[in-house]
């Protein structure tokens, strides 16, 4: 059974151009899913679409067997996490404060937060190493703690499905790494799903099983990582020269890029 | 999102107390000075229906309380009571924290409807007139925003905001005119408009308590999901919440709550703004806690400055005017402790 499935879905803005078109799509539980594509190729949209923030103009999106709209929004919490790429906060709620939104879908309407979930708060802050500074405000942390905390909020969701926005774009490249490395521990663990927007196709090559090729809406070519990932077809996608290759180092696929006219090493000779 | 800590608890049964005692003490000021134990006496005899306890007490000093003095003193508390929480959610929801709760035209509209009702029919509807005109010129105001904002792609804070602005300007231009229209009769208009507590009555005190109460009822059931509403739109609709129905009800809900006060009272300022930024300091922004003591520090504080205007100062000043005149210079302090903070 496949946990997301699009049929035929398309999203269309206000002004009525196309963000997502006739796409098809299925996605299978316990695995990393990297989406990437140009600037405006429909990423987010995708992502929205698969949160149920958005609704399709036509065709249907499907979590668990069920379209999405039939979910009722506390039920669709407990099965799917967001980390969105960055929050702007107008006011300084505390790190704890900020975890603790994680649990509340869990907590009963008129109920308060029970021991179980003050303890799923802590031992989340410990394992991710932001207990030292759960009094502090969010407002003035750096950045990369900042996403931290974020992630945290998501995990402390417990879900089974966890959707990261280009959630490593704001990070330096420790942090950016140290953060992925989290979420596909807790994929191999926990057989979380999760689905990810990516900027940087390398980061994607590296961690994701499978790859969502994206262009002007469309979707070009979805699966493994390593299959996807052709010359012709990343070429295709982002409309410059591409040369995957192995990386021994890593154990996996990247790739470099260079525009027309161009080729590789001429900057060196 | 904690269950309320001891700390929380605790402000909220200080700042409790001293509206209490702030209601006793108030309640003996005035012209005829009234001992504080026989006020409280009369108090504690009339909530627990002991006649016995009112014997010795002075007739003139029991219609002085409870006919002259309590229903305006209630009255202030419980204006300043809803403004205070409906500024706390206005700047929750608009996520600006220069909002209050007339942000969205509600005190334009109901100056507006008092205006009209002063100038062309002050007793269509009997005593009442001005008042159900106010609140009924706040509420159409409130849904015109609304679907003004609505209209325009999406009900965004700024959206919210700008048609506030807008319809405001349309109203004011309003106002005006009514003023102009009336002449040498303008300073009725005028008089309503720097707003007053004086000749409230127990109808009033009902009214605003019972509004202002139900108002806290369902901001308090939504503090959580207004804290979360705090992280953006996208981010709480995966955390279980509908963002735009929230944000209604919320909105209608300060709303109203800002309408009655605006209808009994004239306008107010500075109290929905200032009292929920002070608080804010105290407490922090998470609301299951700020909202409780921004009604209780709103009641404190217009109750203290109408009791100032009342009974300290040699001459009343309109509680409008009073309010702005010491509101404006500590918000500008504020202000400026917090810049040098950051």
């Amino acid at each position: 059974m496949s946990l997301f499935r699009l049929e035929q879905a398309e999203y269309c803005y206000p002004d009525g151009t196309r963000a997502v078109e006739a796409m098809d799509l299925a996605v299978e539980p316990g695995r990393f899913y990297g989406i990437v594509g140009p600037n405006g190729s429909g990423k987010s949209t995708l992502l929205d679409l698969m949160l149920g923030y958005k609704e399709p103009a036509s065709g249907r999106v499907l979590f668990r067997d069920r379209p999405l709209s039939s979910w009722r929004r506390r039920d669709l919490a407990r099965e799917i996490a967001l980390v969105p790429q960055e929050f702007a906060l107008t006011f300084p709620f505390s790190v704890e404060e900020i975890v603790f939104m994680g649990r509340y879908p869990h907590i009963p309407r008129f109920g308060t937060p029970g021991r179980k979930d003050r303890e799923a708060v802590l031992r989340t802050m410990e394992r991710i190493g932001i207990a030292s500074y759960r009094d502090r405000y969010i407002t003035e942390l750096s950045g990369g703690e900042k996403q931290r905390a974020v992630v945290a909020r998501a995990l402390v969701q417990a879900t089974n499905v966890l959707l990261l926005d280009e959630a490593t774009s704001n990070l330096d490249i420790k942090h950016g790494l140290q953060l992925l490395d989290l979420v596909r521990q807790r994929q191999a663990r926990h057989g979380v799903t999760v689905v990810s927007v990516f900027h940087d196709l390398n980061q994607a090559l590296r961690f994701c099983d499978e790859l969502i090729l994206l262009k002007r809406g469309r979707l070009v070519r979805c699966g493994p990582a390593a299959e996807a990932a052709t010359e012709e077809t990343l070429e295709r996608v982002f409309d410059v020269r591409a040369k995957p290759y192995f990386e021994p180092s890593l154990g996996c696929r990247q790739a470099v890029f260079w525009t027309e006219g161009r080729e590789i090493g001429e900057e060196m000779a | 999102m904690h269950p309320l800590s001891g700390k929380a608890a605790l402000q909220q049964i200080i700042l409790a107390c001293v509206l209490l005692c702030l209601i006793v003490v108030s309640t003996g000021m005035g012209y005829i000075d009234i001992p504080v134990p026989t006020v409280f006496r009369a108090l504690w005899a009339k909530t627990f229906s002991l006649r016995d306890m009112l014997t010795g007490i002075q007739e003139t000093h029991l219609v002085t309380i409870f006919e002259v003095r309590l229903p305006r003193i209630l009255t202030a508390a419980a204006v300043g009571a809803g403004l205070g929480l409906s500024g706390a959610v206005f700047q929750g929801i608009l996520l600006n924290p220069l909002a209050d709760p007339y942000t969205l035209g509600v005190s334009a509209g109901a100056a507006f409807g008092a205006s009209t009702a002063l100038l062309f029919v002050p007793a269509l509807l009997g005593p009442y007139t001005v008042f159900i005109f106010a609140f009924a010129g706040a509420v159409l105001t409130l849904f015109a925003v609304i679907s003004l904002s609505s209209s325009a792609g999406g009900m965004s804070s700024n959206n919210l905001i700008l048609s506030g602005v807008i319809v405001t300007a349309i109203l004011s231009a309003g106002i005006s005119f009514c003023k102009y229209l009336a002449q040498e009769r303008v300073s009725v208009i005028v008089f309503w408009l720097l707003g007053s507590l004086a000749s409230s009555t127990w109808l009033e005190v009902g009214l605003v308590l019972s509004v202002v109460g139900l108002g806290f009822g369902i901001c308090l059931y939504y503090a959580r999901a207004l804290n979360i509403i705090c992280l953006g739109g996208r981010t709480a609709s995966t955390l279980g919440i509908s963002p735009q129905r929230t944000r209604l009800i919320l909105l209608v809900t300060a709303s109203l709550i800002a309408a009655v006060c605006v209808a009994v009272s004239g306008i107010i300022g500075f109290v929905g703004l200032l009292v929920p930024h002070m608080m804010r300091g105290v407490t922090g922004p998470d609301h299951m806690k700020l909202l409780p003591v921004s009604l209780l520090c709103g009641g404190i504080l217009l109750l203290g400055a109408d009791t100032l205007t009342r009974a300290v100062l040699p001459q009343e000043v309109p509680i409008g005017v009073l309010t702005s005149l010491l509101g404006g210079p500590f918000f500008c302090y504020i202000f400026r402790r917090r810049q040098m903070a950051l």
